[in-house]
């Protein structure tokens, strides 16, 4: 999609290595400390283990951070391009914010849960190898001790997941009344009548907080009945090699074990089980990253529009031609359509552009975002030279506000009559062969509308405009 | 789903109780089976007990860090809600995904608990663990000495990094703008073909570039925990000649790693959200609406002259002034959405404001026009309705209202019927008349002519018709 590759498929290679020496190490450490206590001696190897063992780990995760940090560009942009290619983007630009989200969650996913996963096999096979060395006989009970794991993890997890999937409507219901409660609250506070609102949210907050609770109770309980199952079966381990060292039991398999080799088993025997626990702690992550990947592909895509093949200037407005160079009046009363009319011609809606060449186009409450003028046009493919931009800045009395092209431009800071003419200048930077505008003086007191299509009546080029009061001097489309 | 948790909570303990009672069994068979039984399973029994209640308790810990944290994001949310119902000046700046996103952040600040208190209080637990093994065994005392001291510098060096939590959040916050706009702005660029290259135009690499700095920094702090551990660990073998009290160090190191580094990561968290308590404004209820020597403005005055008029003489105003001077603020400083710089204002305590984009409620046509008045009858609704030239567009009271698919002249008309089916006779419009074409402007006209009392900003001037309208120059 737009040239980005899918990035989720490539593995993290080095911080796999790196995990797999870590356990070797583990390995070594367990070794060495064993024989230092069972013979009473020192080794200075020991430490050194333990400290391989310690900085593999750590620079295993960091090689994982790294990995991930470094598709985290190329993520954004697929999710970026993804809203923007679903149906009327515009519509719902909160797909930014969720798109933003998006982009974290499957990072920390990556970071996590999606390494754990990787790693879960290597790492326990590395340890399970070193108990086997030791003593089969627990090795193989440790064997039988692990396919209990992943059945109580899908027992519960699949419980959770339909649980925390309404737990996850109710939130997103529960945000969305707050919101508008919040996007209210100035008129409800001008007309003194807030109290109804705050007690709604009050009460939707306090049921959805109740909910989430009880989703709580099971899911931990995956991650407790995990560590029910660990827990004990290094306590079997334990008491087996306790038992045996004290020549207790007569059972041949766990008799021959020696201090040095019942001590290796005891500081091995939790890191068999610890991938698993490290899983179960971030599974969460790896579900929300999940969730996250299916809202996106639950937007869609929209087929772009075909390109016109009419020549630079020329229009098709209900069947009807206007040669390049028309001035062009849709009148209709409030509510008849305009707008849509306009944005069917640009292609937006429908599959066709019925404008040939260039467009520069001014909306009703056009886009404006915080930047100088020298990005707005950048944005736009806007190409004139500076002497250019500046005489339009003149010329839409744009000049006593606006003193050079790259001072930044909050647009709160505008007026609508304001916004509406930066927005002009904008299209005509663009020397577009059309300009379209969409009641482009609403905003405006007749005075100063008067000068802005005055103005547009001199350009040479086709314009159209969408407008409940009458132009004058124009080819009239009714609606 | 709660009946599932208490069975499992039941199956658990019947488990604890059977290894119990196969303890006791053993104990009896003992006598009987000889020493096999009885030396297997007594202390296996006493260890899976261990196990068990180290489950259960940790079960309990989580549930129990869980329910404060969702008590604390329900408290904050609405204290957020209560703090604007008092004060609204804050959330008027605030756009629909900037609210969504200061949503997440309550749920954020509720994670303090997990990620800050507990580790601290885990910490605690960790320190007097370690202070019950050096009264047992004195000489770890140097070991843990050691490890205090590194934790304690670790700790030191990531507060001092705390300030990079803060700095990814406004990173985040920039990104997140960025992709909303381009979203918002893409009626343009997919017009113009432009919306693929202007992914170009994010910019997130000073994003990414702190979170590498970040991952550096946990990585460095980590490495820091390990050395600590390392250092007691070769301490404690030194000092230590029992073999098992050396094999208990050793282990009881290892167990500490995890918890240590939580807790030296807690001291990395962000500071905690603080909302500021609620303080109510509206302490200017006179029976008309009065500006009494008012300047108003962001930073700096807009208005040259003090403004001064009382609804009381001129009881129909229309504010004029060219686009930009500071029309829309002075009604917000009069209804009581803004504060003035300077002077006093005054308003009766009902009132009926319309603002340029009233705020669509989600929910159906009758709860957003009975807003400010519930107890109005359906006939009612609708006659209002039918004088506004809603009533084709909005046939019943009981669908609901999609406010994207409403023009901005329908908009302000639902805003306009909401005033009409309150009890006002006073009124504050900002801009009635925009985007209305000529019929719906004379329905608009002939409803506001009903009205006593009001200030009106239009660019309309058709406004000025209205019998006694007094015009009244924003002094800019």
């Amino acid at each position: 999609m737009n040239g980005f590759a899918t990035p989720g498929r490539q593995r993290p290679l080095l911080a796999l290595l790196l995990s797999a020496l870590s356990q070797l190490a583990m390995l070594a450490f367990a070794y060495a400390l064993s024989s230092d206590l069972a013979q009473g001696t020192l080794s200075p190897l020991t430490p050194v283990w333990l400290i391989v063992r310690l900085m593999l780990t750590r620079t295993a995760q960091y090689a994982c951070d790294r990995h991930a940090l470094g598709l985290q560009a190329a993520q954004r942009r697929e999710h970026l391009s993804a809203a923007l290619n679903s149906p009327s983007p515009w519509r719902d630009s909160a797909k930014g914010l969720i798109a933003q989200q998006a982009t974290q969650r499957i990072q920390l996913a990556m970071r996590g849960a999606d390494f754990q996963v990787l790693t879960l096999v290597p790492c326990i096979v590395v340890i399970w190898a070193g108990l086997a060395w030791t003593n089969t006989y627990l090795a193989i009970l440790v064997l039988i001790s692990m396919p209990i794991i992943p059945v109580f993890m899908v027992l519960i997890g699949s419980r959770t997941e339909q649980a925390a999937q309404q737990q996850w409507a109710g939130l997103e219901h529960l945000a969305h009344t707050l919101i508008d409660k919040l996007r209210g609250l100035p008129d409800l506070y001008v007309a003194q009548a807030t109290d109804a609102a705050l007690n709604q949210a009050d009460s939707a907050s306090a049921q959805h907080r109740k909910v989430t609770f009880d989703v709580l109770k099971i899911a931990f309980l995956s991650s407790a009945a995990i560590d029910f199952i660990a827990s004990l079966a290094i306590a079997f381990i334990a008491v087996h090699v306790g038992v045996g060292l004290l020549d207790l039991l007569s059972f041949q398999a766990i008799d021959q074990i020696h201090l040095q080799q019942g001590l290796f088993l005891l500081i091995l025997a939790p890191d068999v089980y610890l991938p698993w626990r490290r899983l179960a702690a971030t599974w969460h992550d790896r579900m929300q990253a999940k969730q996250a990947r299916e809202w996106i592909q639950a937007w869609g895509t929209t087929p772009p529009a075909k390109p016109s093949e009419l020549a630079p200037g020329e229009v098709i407005i209900n069947g009807n031609h206007y040669p390049a160079g028309s001035k062009i009046w849709v009148s209709g009363a409030s509510g008849q359509g305009k707008s849509r009319l306009l944005e069917t011609l640009m292609g937006l809606v429908g599959t066709e552009v019925n404008i040939g060449g260039k467009i520069g186009w001014v909306d009703q409450s056009p886009w404006l975002f915080t930047a100088s003028i020298r990005e707005m046009l950048a944005l736009v493919d806007a190409s004139v030279d500076d002497s250019t931009a500046h005489r339009y800045l003149r010329e839409l009395d744009l000049s006593a506000r606006i003193h050079n092209l790259d001072e930044p431009i909050a647009p709160h800071t505008l007026s609508g009559g304001e916004r509406q003419r930066l927005a002009l200048l904008r299209a005509m930077a663009r020397q577009p062969d059309v300009l379209v505008l969409d009641e482009p003086t609403a905003a405006l007191d007749a005075q100063n509308s008067d000068r802005i299509w005055n103005w547009v009546k001199t350009l040479p080029i086709t314009v159209i405009a969408a407008s409940h009061t009458p132009i004058t001097h124009t080819a009239k489309v009714q609606l | 789903m709660a009946v599932l948790a208490s069975l499992s909570g039941v199956v658990l303990l019947w488990l604890s109780g059977g290894f119990i009672m196969a303890a006791g069994l053993a104990g009896i068979a003992a006598a009987g089976l000889g020493a096999f039984a009885f030396n297997l399973m007594i202390p296996s029994a006493l260890v899976r007990l261990l196990a068990l209640t180290r489950v259960v308790a940790n079960y309990a810990e989580r549930l129990a860090l869980h329910d404060a944290m969702l008590e604390q994001i329900h408290a904050l949310r609405l204290a957020l809600l209560k703090r604007w119902s008092v004060d609204p000046n804050e959330g008027l700046a605030q756009q629909g995904w900037r609210l969504q996103r200061l949503m997440g952040s309550l749920d954020r600040s509720g994670l303090r608990i997990l990620t800050v208190q507990a580790p601290i209080w885990a910490g605690f637990g960790l320190l007097s663990a370690m202070v019950i093994a050096a009264l047992i065994q004195p000489t770890l005392f140097w070991v843990f000495a050691w490890i205090g001291l590194g934790a304690t510098l670790a700790a030191r060096i990531a507060k001092r990094v705390q300030g990079l939590e803060n700095q990814m959040l406004v990173l985040d916050e920039h990104v997140t703008e960025q992709q909303v706009g381009l979203l918002q702005g893409s009626r343009e660029l997919i017009a113009y073909q432009r919306h693929h290259t202007a992914l170009e135009h994010l910019e997130d690499h000073n994003l990414i570039a702190l979170e590498e700095r970040i991952a550096r920094t946990r990585f460095g702090l980590g490495l820091l925990v390990d050395l600590t551990l390392v250092g007691g660990f070769f301490i404690g073998l030194l000092l230590l000649d029992d073999w098992i009290w050396r094999a208990a160090c050793a282990l009881g190191l290892l167990a500490m790693h995890d918890p240590l580094e939580r807790w030296v990561l807690s001291f990395a968290q962000q500071d905690e959200i603080l909302i500021p308590s609620a303080t109510p404004t509206v302490d200017f209820v006179a029976r008309h609406v009065i500006a009494k020597n008012l300047s108003v403005g962001i930073d700096h005055a807009l208005n040259s002259n003090p403004i001064d008029f009382s609804l009381e003489h001129t009881p129909r105003l229309v504010l004029t002034g060219p686009s930009g001077v500071g029309k829309t603020l002075l009604l917000e400083v009069l209804v009581g959405l803004r504060s003035p710089l300077s002077g006093h204002r005054h308003r009766p305590e009902k009132l009926g404001y319309l603002p340029q984009q009233p705020h669509i409620f989600q929910g159906t046509v009758r709860e957003n026009l009975a807003l400010y008045d519930p107890q109005r009858s359906d006939t009612e609704l609708l006659t209002v309705l039918g004088v506004l030239g809603l009533d084709q567009r909005l046939n019943t009271l009981d669908q609901t209202i999609d406010a994207d698919q409403l023009s901005g002249g329908e908009i302000r008309r639902i805003g306009l019927a909401r005033l009409m089916l309150s009890d006002t006779s006073t009124w504050v419009l900002d801009e009635p008349l925009a985007g209305l074409d000529d019929l719906n402007i004379e329905r608009v006209l002939q409803v506001i002519d009903q009205v006593p009392q009001w200030i009106i900003v239009s660019h309309d001037d058709s406004v000025m018709k209205l019998p006694d309208a007094t015009t009244y120059p924003f002094p800019y």
